[in-house]
């Protein structure tokens, strides 16, 4: 039986500067193969000598085949690391792990994406994926919050998706002429109604949780809200404990649940 | 096949003859305390123990494993696995009932969706001889879980004493071809009748006063309740309790790395989900900053979520918990609390 608790090594093929504190990095398996993945799935990624980290894929399965990306925020140990690295280095990979984001319940009805911060990573990937598969979806639309303008990722990328895009920040700098204010703000700026429509949220749990309880005053049931959750992670295979919420493990259960299931977990998901 | 009996007097003899293909594992003494561990001369096999320090987790999943060991050469880097991978089998002698009953929930912990190859290679290979238990301590609590004194799978052999004889059963293919054995002789009616006398004897040591019918339902609607605070306010947080059980499986894994940063290896270590850190992200995010929140996850583990996890309670009533706490909680208090109110 395989040793699941060793990685695959993989090679960085690219790194990109999304802000002060945030690099995509492009990947690539070293013995060629592609890993088969769907949006909001993740993988463990293993920097040799400073430790291992989950994180989502940020690239869509269907167009980018011979490599996958993810959007790390520099925030400890293994992931100060990674920013450290350059194309070329050789890092550790281990998964998919994860149910990711159910397509099929997407499938032909209008979709509200809302994130906040680097929680648009696991968006960006369903984001291309949908763009991918455009005629099997309806209305796409995106609302982002950013601490400020400068935290804003995918900023270059943003203005090619064919969708409407509404942006907001925490703190406005010089020369922002754009929303002020938490992500909700943006509920004010356009049409949103449960007909038809699905919202797909990850960000912070205090975001995560302003912006369901928005959607439910607007009449969204708990099946029509699906979030991205975080927990502490260590094994990605439901056996380390650390990321249970409830009888529920995020890393094997999740880390995408309905708004209604995670109102049957004991403890609270957000 | 029919069962088998041996007599005390061939203990040493059979030991010897299962070391020719097996290493033997057993209760050994240690101080005043049992623990499991190696066995090199029959005589250390302490089968008259009540209870282990240590259960036998540690034999299948130690406290501290390595799990691969990487070295970066040049631009490169290479793995090696360090799972183990044993050339000769073991045996298990002399595990009681519950403890059995532990490992056959740890079994279905590291081979669900998702497999330990660590954790099954030793169980694989490792045949286990179930040991009828004589001394229930007054910790034990075996018979309100339904986890003890008898055991009716999971094991190879089963044991009985019965006086100047020890009363065998198989429970697999590996055991009956162990009974085999010359000195083994067929057990007759008496002998059934006196095994069945001496497990109605050990029945009737154990006299739990309460019984865990319906408890899943009922933490679930004590959730919050006031009575978490009572119970907890003795407990220091120190993990005796997750180390000490037979079915806590929680672990950590950490990179263990030289000074050069060049080599090392990543392990696992036993946690304990009543650290502060255990759900810790970075950010300083704790999703269980307090106290209660964390001693609770442990009961609720054990007593509720394992019902939807597995669909069994994650306890044995072995009641290690109870003799090694510190605070001296007694968890069969909380749980009729439960039940009670
Ligand atoms: C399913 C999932 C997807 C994620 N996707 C992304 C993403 O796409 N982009 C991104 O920037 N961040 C993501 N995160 C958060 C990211 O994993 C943490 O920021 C990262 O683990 C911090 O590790 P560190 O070693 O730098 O920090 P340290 O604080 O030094 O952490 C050390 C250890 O704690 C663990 N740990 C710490 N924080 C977290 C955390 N928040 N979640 C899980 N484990 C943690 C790490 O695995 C590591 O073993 C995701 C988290 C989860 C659970
Ligand atoms: S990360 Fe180990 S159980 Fe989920």
């Amino acid at each position: 039986m395989k040793n699941q608790y060793i990685p695959r090594l993989a090679v960085i093929k690219e790194v990109k500067d999304e802000t002060s504190d945030v690099k995509t990095f492009k990947i690539s398996l070293k013995d060629g193969r592609s890993l088969r993945y769907s949006p909001g799935q993740f993988v463990e990624l293993t920097v040799f000598g400073y430790g291992e980290f989950p994180a989502c894929f940020s690239s869509s399965p269907l167009s980018q085949r011979d490599y996958f990306e993810v959007t790390v925020r520099r925030v400890g140990d293994a992931t100060n690391a990674i920013h450290g690295l350059s194309a070329g280095s050789i890092i550790g990979v281990r998964g998919p792990f994860g149910n990711g984001f159910s397509l099929r319940m997407l499938k032909r009805k209008d979709v509200l994406i809302v994130g906040g911060g680097v929680g648009l990573a696991p968006l960006r990937g369903l984001i291309y994926y949908l763009l991918e598969k455009r005629g099997d979806y309806g209305e796409l639309k995106l609302l982002y919050g950013a601490r400020t303008p400068d935290d804003i990722v995918f900023k270059d990328e943003m203005v090619d998706w064919d969708m409407d895009v509404l942006l907001t920040v925490d703190r406005a700098g010089k020369g922002w002429i754009g929303n002020i204010g938490v992500v909700t703000i943006l509920f004010r700026d356009t049409e949103i109604k449960p007909d038809n429509t699905v919202a797909v949220i990850c960000g912070p749990l205090i975001m995560i949780s302003a912006v369901s309880a928005e959607l439910l005053k607007r009449d969204f049931s708990e099946d029509q809200i699906i979030v991205s959750l975080e927990r502490m992670m260590k094994c990605g295979t439901g056996m380390c404990g650390h990321c249970n919420i409830g009888a529920k493990y995020v890393c094997k259960d999740g880390p995408v649940f309905t708004y209604r299931e995670t109102m049957e977990f004991l403890e609270a998901a957000f | 096949m029919v069962d088998k009996i041996l007599k005390k007097k061939n203990l040493g003899e059979f030991i010897e003859y299962l070391e020719k293909d097996y290493a033997i594992v057993g209760p050994k003494r240690k101080a005043d305390e049992h623990v499991f561990d190696y066995i090199d001369d029959p005589a250390e096999l302490a089968l008259d123990y009540t209870t282990t320090i240590l259960p036998p987790k540690k034999l299948f999943f130690p406290p501290r494993e390595p799990l691969y060991r990487y070295e970066k050469v040049d631009s490169e880097v290479i793995l090696h696995d360090l799972s183990e991978r044993w050339d000769k089998k073991r045996v298990l002698f002399g595990v009681h009932p519950c403890d059995l009953n532990g490992l056959l929930i740890l079994d279905r912990v590291f081979n669900d969706k998702f497999k330990d190859p660590l954790y099954l290679h030793r169980r694989k290979n490792t045949l286990i001889i179930c040991l009828m238990c004589e001394n229930p301590t007054e910790h034990c609590f075996c018979d309100a879980m339904g986890t003890g004194p008898t055991i009716e799978d999971g094991y190879d052999l089963l044991v009985t004493d019965i006086g100047d004889r020890y009363y065998f059963e198989p429970g697999s293919r590996a055991g009956r071809g162990i009974l085999k054995w010359d000195l083994f002789k067929n057990a007759t009616k008496k002998d059934e009748k006196e095994k069945e006398a001496k497990v109605l004897e050990i029945k009737n040591k154990l006299h739990s006063d309460f019984k865990v019918d319906g408890l899943e339902g009922n933490m679930k609607g004590k959730f919050w309740s006031r009575l978490w605070d009572a119970h907890t306010k003795k407990c220091v947080l120190c993990g005796a309790c997750n180390f000490t059980c037979p079915t806590c499986y929680c672990f950590d894994v950490v990179d263990e790395t030289d000074f050069t940063g060049e080599k090392g290896e990543r392990v696992r270590i036993w946690d304990s989900c009543h650290f502060e850190n255990f759900a810790l992200v970075a950010g300083g995010l704790n999703f269980r900053g307090g106290r209660i929140p964390r001693i609770k996850l442990r009961l609720y583990h054990k007593f509720c979520y394992s019902i939807e996890q597995r669909g069994v309670y994650d306890c044995v009533g072995c009641g290690r918990c109870i003799q090694f706490c510190p605070g001296r909680i007694d968890l069969r208090e909380i749980i009729k609390d439960v039940q009670r109110r």
